[in-house]
């Protein structure tokens, strides 16, 4: 059950990243090509970092198994503002598949929060240690 | 707290955006500003019976007349003096090229600035499957970081003899194959490239005339004209493009050589010609911002051949034109060619915001004024606010149209204005035909300032936007931690017409508001009315002249007005918050439509998108405009305007957006809507203003159905 929980959970960092990496072409996309109505504006310069950061902080989770627990909460909690941030910029700069993309990633990262392999191994940890 | 965060940021940077550069947009448009009015110190002071006046040497011999309500008319050598006979005899209606059925002549579509196309190929049934037909990028935008000014382009595009003519920012003409976008000529006039009187470079496009039987093989049958704003007014071959030589001087004539009184500057000429029966009707723009005495409002009629003078219209009595001036024409005309009569936008006089330089009744400063085409004689005026002290230019051609009422048929003008009434009057005589009434208004505060204690008011058809303020924007409010109240309860508001004081007047509208120099459109078939219109408040700041120590006069983007020599400079400014947020409640931006057979507003609804830093706001918030409607038989309502860079079209019925399209830049102009070949285009210039948007362009968009 725990090898299952690890393996969903590595599914949803994994999901997570890819879904990031997405995010992260269409923003670029949105960011530079010329005559979509928000090319080259902050806005769009905005979400680009702002994907950026989210596939940093996905790859952060997806290989962070052996971080402090606090790290990793903190991590998801960050994740979890720029899935919102983000998808709440995209939404005011009207580009539906980057919101699209952004709404993967966030489903992604309720499958990572749901079956949460770090919470299994922590607690094996601690166990071992007679905690 | 983060999404709050980015949407406040999202917020204020895009109402900022929007409403930041108002004060610039309000001088822009208003581009008020003298010019050259011959009177010169002799015929000011000569009795106004038609004595013949010498002029300078360079200057023809004119005969100076009353024109009526303290106007007078010079006519030229080409003209018919008040009383003579027409030197045009046997030309009454309209011009027969000007009346097709599939062109768009003029820079309203037709002389009665209806806006109107018969065509009706595009319906609201298949206009969702518009696609873009070609685009085509003149090369002249500037986006200001070089030397040229930034760019401003308002122009319509004229599809007239098989040819789709632009004029530009940079006062080139451009021919274009209507239906493909293939170039056929270009008229380069090396103008100069300098913000003479505007902070832009700005063009809103070119004027067509034709003879009425044009001789083969003959060039300059058929002219394009382009003004520029160093008042040089160029006539070339409509075919070939070369220079008309019959045309003044080998196809140039210099209209700055009438400016003779207080010419600060040049008579800046941004908005082309209007042509009727062989004539040129000019006005002009300058900047009403910077002096007291400022050159005076003047209409030119000028041979559209040769580019003689025929008559020279002043608005202002002789007797004033030391101490003020403008109450010019910057805005377009419009015509009733069967009645033969001229329809002028008359803006305020000059300085815009303080009066006690010119307590006179200027009956025809902020007026809708109707001149005899043949003579300059006025017809009939009726003056929309008394004694201007808020910059409400009259500011778009009234729209001409016969309305059904009470069983009859009556010829009625739509006039649009800044303070956000529309008025119906009967264009014959000027009377109105939906009630006006002298309304008690609040007085002025400031020494030496007499407001008017009355001015007209209009209840129907509804004003384009409230007649009351519409209350702090709980969001701005709270950004500001209570800022906008605290301003609101420093500013003197006791409605509108409240005069400018010293400690600060909340204008609701402003000079920014209403409706602007697009002007609405009109089905003429149907009755139906529409108009796009500014939701906007400002504050209204006279400064005394010891305390007005601004470093630089910059007036048109500071929001800082020298005014001359009166005791007070002008601060004008957008009512935002620290974070450039409105700190009124929205829409900023509506469009509506009006039955003029009742009077009654059939639906009125947000338009566009405030855009900044590349977010949309919500819709119902809508979108400052620049630009006007254009209307189709089929019932659409076409129109770009709003700061989000797109393009749409509308249902007349409803106002519902049925198609939209995003272009380069905010398209600042009004369509041309044409049928070439049989097929029905729509072309938008797209310039961009960067009052709107910092997003610049020259790109020209033709759509049409798919094969």
């Amino acid at each position: 059950m725990a090898s299952q929980s690890r393996r969903a959970g590595a599914f949803g960092a994994w999901l997570l990243c890819l879904a990031a990496l997405v995010a992260v072409v269409l923003a670029a996309l949105a960011a530079f090509s010329a005559g979509n109505g928000i090319a080259f504006t902050p806005g769009s310069y905005l979400v680009l970092v702002t994907t950026g950061l989210l596939l940093l902080g996905g790859l952060i989770l997806a290989f962070g198994h052996h971080l402090p627990r606090w790290v990793v909460v903190v991590m998801a909690i960050l994740v979890l503002l720029d899935i919102l941030g983000t998808g709440f910029a995209a939404w005011l700069l009207e580009t539906n598949i980057l919101l699209a993309a952004v709404a993967v990633a966030g489903f992604a990262w309720l499958i990572y929060i749901v079956i949460d392999p770090a919470r299994d191994s922590r607690s094996a940890i601690a166990a071992g240690k007679g905690a | 707290m983060m999404i709050r965060s980015k949407f406040v940021l999202a917020l204020s940077t895009a109402l900022s955006l929007s409403l930041a550069g108002m004060p610039v947009l309000a001088q822009n448009q208003d581009g008020a500003a003298g010019a050259g009015n011959a009177p010169a110190a002799s015929s000011s002071d000569a009795p106004n019976t038609g004595a013949v006046e010498n002029g300078p040497e360079s200057v023809p011999r004119t005969t100076i007349s009353p024109a009526g309500q303290g106007a007078t008319v010079e006519t030229g050598p080409a003209g018919t003096a008040p009383g003579e006979a027409s030197k045009a005899p046997g030309k009454s209606g309209p011009d027969a090229w000007m009346e097709t059925t599939d062109t768009w002549a003029t820079f309203n579509g037709d002389l009665r600035a209806q806006k109107y196309s018969p065509a009706d190929q595009i319906t609201p049934e298949n206009v969702g499957k518009l696609k873009k037909a070609w685009e085509y990028h003149t090369g002249d935008v500037s986006d200001g970081s070089g030397d040229i000014p930034t760019s401003v382009w308002s122009a319509t595009p004229l599809f007239v003899n098989d040819t789709l003519y632009l004029g530009t920012p940079f006062y080139r003409i451009i021919a274009l194959e209507p239906d493909t976008g293939e170039e056929k000529w270009v008229y380069d006039p090396d103008a100069v490239l300098e913000a003479l009187t505007q902070p832009a470079m700005k063009n809103r496009g070119v004027a067509y005339w034709q003879a009425d039987e044009p001789a083969e093989g003959e060039a300059c049958q058929k002219i394009v004209y382009i003004g520029t704003m160093d008042a040089k007014l160029h006539g070339v071959d409509a075919d070939t493009g070369k220079p008309c030589a019959s045309f003044g001087d080998n196809g140039v004539v210099d209209v700055n050589q009438w400016n003779t009184v207080n010419a600060a500057w040049p008579l800046s000429l941004l908005q082309p010609p209007t042509v009727y029966h062989d004539t040129l009707f000019v006005g002009w723009a300058g900047k009403d911002w910077t002096d007291s005495a400022a050159p005076p409002g003047t209409v030119f009629a000028l041979d559209a051949q040769s580019g003689e003078l025929k008559w020279m219209f002043h608005a202002l009595p002789n007797d004033v034109i030391e101490r003020t001036g403008t109450a010019n024409v910057w805005a377009s005309m419009s015509i009733d060619p069967e009645r033969g009569l001229l329809y002028i936008p008359v803006s305020s006089p000059s300085p815009n915001y303080y009066g006690g330089n010119r307590k006179e009744k200027l009956p025809l400063a902020t007026s809708v004024t109707a001149l005899d085409t043949d003579t300059g004689e006025v017809v009939w005026s009726r003056q929309l606010v008394h004694h201007d002290i808020w910059d409400y230019d009259t500011v778009a051609p009234p729209t001409l149209v016969d309305i059904q009422k009470d069983g009859e048929t009556v010829p009625a003008l739509v006039q649009n204005s800044k303070q956000g009434f529309l008025y119906v009057l009967n264009r014959e005589t000027g009377e109105p035909i939906y009630p006006i009434e002298e309304r008690d208004v609040p007085a002025s505060d400031i020494e030496g300032e007499q407001a008017s204690p009355t001015q007209p008011w209009v209840d129907t058809p509804a004003p384009v936007l409230p007649n009351e303020f519409p209350g702090i924007s709980q969001i701005a409010d709270a950004v500001a931690f209570g800022g906008c109240t605290d301003r609101f309860e420093e500013l003197r508001y006791e409605g509108k017409f409240t005069p400018p004081s010293t400690q600060g007047t909340l204008a609701f509208p402003p000079t920014t508001g209403g409706g602007q120099w697009g002007g609405g459109a009109v089905d003429p078939t149907s009755g139906i009315y529409v108009i796009n219109a500014n939701h906007v408040a400002q504050i209204y700041t006279l400064i005394p002249r010891e305390d007005y120590q601004q470093k630089s006069q910059e007036g048109e983007t500071s929001g800082y007005y020298k005014q001359g020599e009166v005791p007070y400079g002008f601060k004008l400014e957008t009512f935002l918050n620290w974070a450039g947020m409105p700190c009124w409640k929205p829409p900023y931006g509506t469009i509506a439509a009006y039955d003029l057979k009742t009077g009654d507003r059939l639906w009125n609804k947000p338009f566009g998108q405030v855009q900044k830093h590349g977010f949309y706001m919500p819709k119902s918030w809508g979108s400052v405009t620049i630009g006007a409607p254009v209307i189709t038989k089929s019932g659409l309502i076409f129109i770009g305007a709003s700061m989000d860079s797109r393009v749409r079209a509308l249902d007349m019925r409803t106002g519902d957006v049925l198609w939209r399209d995003l272009v380069d830049a905010p398209a600042v102009s009004m369509p041309a809507v044409y049928t070439y070949k049989g097929k029905q285009y729509v072309t938008f210039a797209v310039g961009g203003n960067t009052i709107l948007l910092p997003k610049v362009s020259d790109q020209v968009v033709t759509y049409a159905l798919p094969e």
